[in-house]
């Protein structure tokens, strides 16, 4: 190889690494309201198929328990149109997802549809998804709300097998980085790939009203008084009823004691705390 | 060493697939698992053989060809390695595997025992510990035959383990709510799966020996025939069947039957790659059902570890199997005598295993019992007990270049146990400030700029001349002041008002009050 060769394979190398530059910048597009709105109407258009309903006592406490929160939805009320869907995005920082997945009826919403009623996650007492996490990242918490940390999860989706309503989803996608997720609310962390995440009982709100409520009344016990869920607050209809059921004061209790409860057949056996009424006692 | 080439495109498939996530391989709809977990299934259930067949046959008497018997114990040691791969790819986050292993790490957190999860990951680290101990004192009895003598008493340790084993990974699926994956049957499905595919992989690899045992042959065979049974029990009780892996693994291997066919050594290697493409059919549709379409880096871990295995099957076999005696002697020993002490002091093990486990539990009011613990009784018994006999029996027997090789790899792993015991950073990254985008409805620095920019100013600083007027100058926005008076007590000044600041109680609402304390913060300086 002459010099002229040399220079000239050198130069054209040179040309060839330059190409690596030419990458296509990427702007952060963070989704619009209407990307959100547009995939709640995605899910409304497809609704899963009903699943049997059986009958259930009222949900109970544990000695000593002063709070067990839960929720009780009037299906003769329900209309299943989905508000209830988008404030939870909202209040949750809930992922979009891409095209493919939405196509299929995969999404990522904690609430999802059927075609009577919404189902979400049922904070079942004996939770059959906490007991086979390996790593315990799946808990109980003392008010009775089942909740996942994050930062323990490992990423097994044994849970996510195990939920007999498919209640859990899993963050497959880097939702940052692939720009499917946007921060509605600050008080809500968004999921690292990876992680499980399902319906938290609006953990933050519980929080907050039980700051707020402290605040307020330093000696007295917080009993959950007058917390309401993103749901709760959004359903046009007023269907949910949201509480405490040891409350015997509460809005949720007395409706309750009104109406015939019930639950899906595959869940009643765990003692949800989330249940339907339909019709009166 | 040229042959290593071959794993280069299963490791590309596996780093993009570890990079990417579980998003880049099909997953089950609902369950989110995929082709990892079968593979996982499948090797696992191939290594199966190589141990069961050398440590039952050794411990209750049966003569096998000694090289056979390396071999066999060979490929359980590499399908071990290659089947442990796939459920760290399978993890969400990888780097939270160690959250997994029974042990206390510094934030004083246990993993959960009574999670089929856990009992299998310390199951198979067990058995690939315990299948490594047993190729090694094997493979030194055949310099120094006083060894041989406990190598029985392992056998018998091996025996249980073996069994439990694939009855822990057939957990995995029965204990949950896929109706496809329920059945009391299925621990026993799964080892005669296991021992259905691990002799037909031994039995391919023995072709290339120019070698043949009938008794395994007829094993396999045996085992087939149970296996179809087991089928056809699930088949009536589910209405699920995979006509591919019974085509492969029960219809193909009829040709076993023809008796001038399975003299051909081609036709019983057809028939046993038929029955390990059968089961891993099998392991596919149970895995994920209703799902058809594997996509490319299914494909690629497919490769990978077919590679892997074969690879480090052939570079090993290289180095420790040769120069194998022909005969084996049926050794009398003295077993149970000397399993004695071991399997007390395994026992010892466990009852204080439970007991750590228990306390640090119960701290975290998780519903624990004794029970819970059991499906680890056999794999930690069988730990400390065959430990207990390696490190007092055989150890010295060893050479001094391999004591000082055990020595670095026990430094090693006591370097690992102080690993898990530190753990990652648990820290959450948080979004960056202006990342949070107030929602469209929602627009707090409108609320700030209604409500407060009227004395406070649009940025924080004051509106002097509305507020010379007609009040004093309020307090200055600073980060100490702020911070001195704490969001909740701040909280309550905007909800009930103070001096000559008025109540906004009605105004807004306690998640705008929330907000614009967020956004205040913002502006402090």
């Amino acid at each position: 190889m002459d010099r002229r060769e040399f220079l000239k394979n050198c130069s054209l190398a040179l040309a060839g690494f330059s190409l690596f530059g030419c990458t296509k910048t990427e702007t952060k597009k963070i989704p619009s309201d209407e990307d959100f709105e547009r995939e709640v109407q995605m899910a409304l258009s497809l609704k899963r198929e009903n699943i049997p309903l059986v009958k259930i006592e009222m949900p109970s406490g544990k000695l000593n328990q002063k709070v067990r929160l839960g929720m009780a939805i009037d299906l003769t009320r329900c209309d299943t149109c989905g508000a209830c869907i988008l404030a939870c995005n909202k209040e949750n920082n809930i992922p979009l997802v891409p095209k493919e997945d939405a196509e299929l009826g995969h999404f990522m919403h904690w609430i999802q549809l059927t075609k009577e009623f919404p189902l979400m996650c049922f904070h079942c007492e004996d939770a059959p998804c906490e007991k086979v996490c390996p790593t315990l990242a799946a808990s109980h918490s003392l008010d009775g709300v089942s909740v996942m940390m994050y930062k323990r999860c490992a990423g097994s989706r044994f849970c996510g097998a195990n939920c007999p309503v498919h209640a859990r989803k899993f963050n497959a996608y880097d939702n940052q980085k692939e720009n499917l997720s946007r921060v509605f609310n600050a008080n809500v962390p968004l999921r690292e790939k990876g992680v499980m995440e399902k319906c938290s009982f609006c953990l933050q709100r519980i929080q907050e009203n039980r700051i707020a409520f402290k605040t307020e009344n330093p000696t007295r016990e917080w009993i959950a008084e007058n917390f309401k869920t993103a749901c709760a607050n959004a359903c046009p209809k007023h269907a949910i009823y949201c509480g405490n059921w040891l409350d015997e004061n509460s809005e949720l209790v007395k409706e309750a004691k009104r109406h015939v409860l019930y639950a899906p057949e595959s869940i009643a056996a765990f003692n949800p705390s989330i249940v339907y009424m339909r019709e009166l006692r | 060493m040229i042959y290593f080439s071959l794993l280069i495109p299963g490791i590309i498939a596996l780093v993009y697939a570890i990079l990417q996530g579980p998003a880049s391989w099909t997953l089950g709809a609902h369950t989110f698992w995929g082709t990892p977990i079968v593979l996982f299934v499948f090797w696992i259930g191939i290594s199966h053989a190589g141990t069961l067949l050398s440590a039952i046959f050794l411990a209750l008497g049966i003569k096998l060809e000694k090289k056979i018997a390396l071999l066999a114990e060979l490929s359980t040691i590499i399908s071990l390695i290659t089947a442990a791969i796939f459920p760290l790819v399978h993890l969400g986050v990888i780097e939270n595997f160690y959250m997994l292993v029974p042990f206390l790490d510094n934030r004083e957190l246990f993993s959960n025992v009574r999670s089929p999860l856990v009992w299998d990951f310390c199951a198979i680290l067990i058995y690939g510990f315990l299948s490594i101990m047993f190729f090694a004192t094997h493979f030194l009895s055949l310099k120094n035959p006083a060894i041989e003598k406990f190598q029985r008493p392992l056998a018998w340790l091996i025996f249980p383990l073996v069994i439990s084993v694939h009855t822990i990974v057939s957990l995995d699926f029965a204990v949950t709510f896929i109706p496809e994956w329920r059945g009391a049957f299925f621990p026993i499905y799964f080892v005669v799966g296991a021992i259905y595919s691990g002799f037909a992989l031994v039995n391919f690899l023995l072709i290339f020996e120019k070698k043949r045992n009938i008794l395994l042959e007829k094993l396999m065979l045996a085992s087939g025939g149970v296996l179809v049974l087991i089928w056809l029990w699930n088949f009536l009780l589910k209405g699920d069947f995979s006509l591919r892996a019974f085509i492969f693994a029960s219809l193909f291997p009829l040709l076993y039957f023809v008796k001038k066919l399975r003299h051909h050594p081609f036709v019983r290697a057809f028939i046993y790659i038929s029955i390990l493409v059968g089961l891993f059919f099998e392991r596919l549709d149970l895995v994920i059902p209703k799902l058809e379409n594997l996509k490319f880096i299914d494909w690629g871990l497919i490769y990978f570890s077919i590679s892997l295995f074969f690879v480090l099957y052939l570079f090993l076999k290289k180095k420790f199997v040769k120069n194998v005696p022909e005969n084996a002697e049926n050794f009398r020993s003295m077993d149970f005598k000397i399993l004695q002490i071991p399997l007390l002091f395994g026992i010892l093990i466990f009852v204080l295993f439970v007991i750590m486990g228990f306390h640090f539990l119960t701290r975290f009011d998780v519903q624990i019992e004794v029970l819970h613990f059991m499906p680890l009784a056999i794999p930690i018994i069988v730990f400390a007990a065959a430990s207990f006999i390696f490190v007092k029996y055989i150890l010295r027997f060893l050479q001094e270049k391999y004591k000082r090789g055990i020595a670095i790899c026990f430094v090693l792993a006591f370097a690992f146990l102080g690993a898990l015991h530190a753990g990652f950073s648990n820290e959450f990254t948080p979004a960056k400030q202006a990342e949070i985008l107030p929602s469209e409805e929602f627009q707090i620095h409108d609320i700030w700029k209604n409500t407060c920019a009227a004395c406070h100013g649009e940025t924080g600083d004051f509106n002097e001349k509305f507020i010379r007027e007609y009040y004093p100058l309020p307090q200055k926005l600073t980060l100490s002041r702020l911070d001195s008076l704490g969001e909740d007590s701040l909280y309550q000044v905007v909800l009930k008002g103070r001096v000559n600041m008025s109540a906004y109680e009605n105004r807004l609402t306690p998640n705008e009050i929330r907000a614009l304390l967020h956004y205040m913060r913002g502006l402090a300086k």
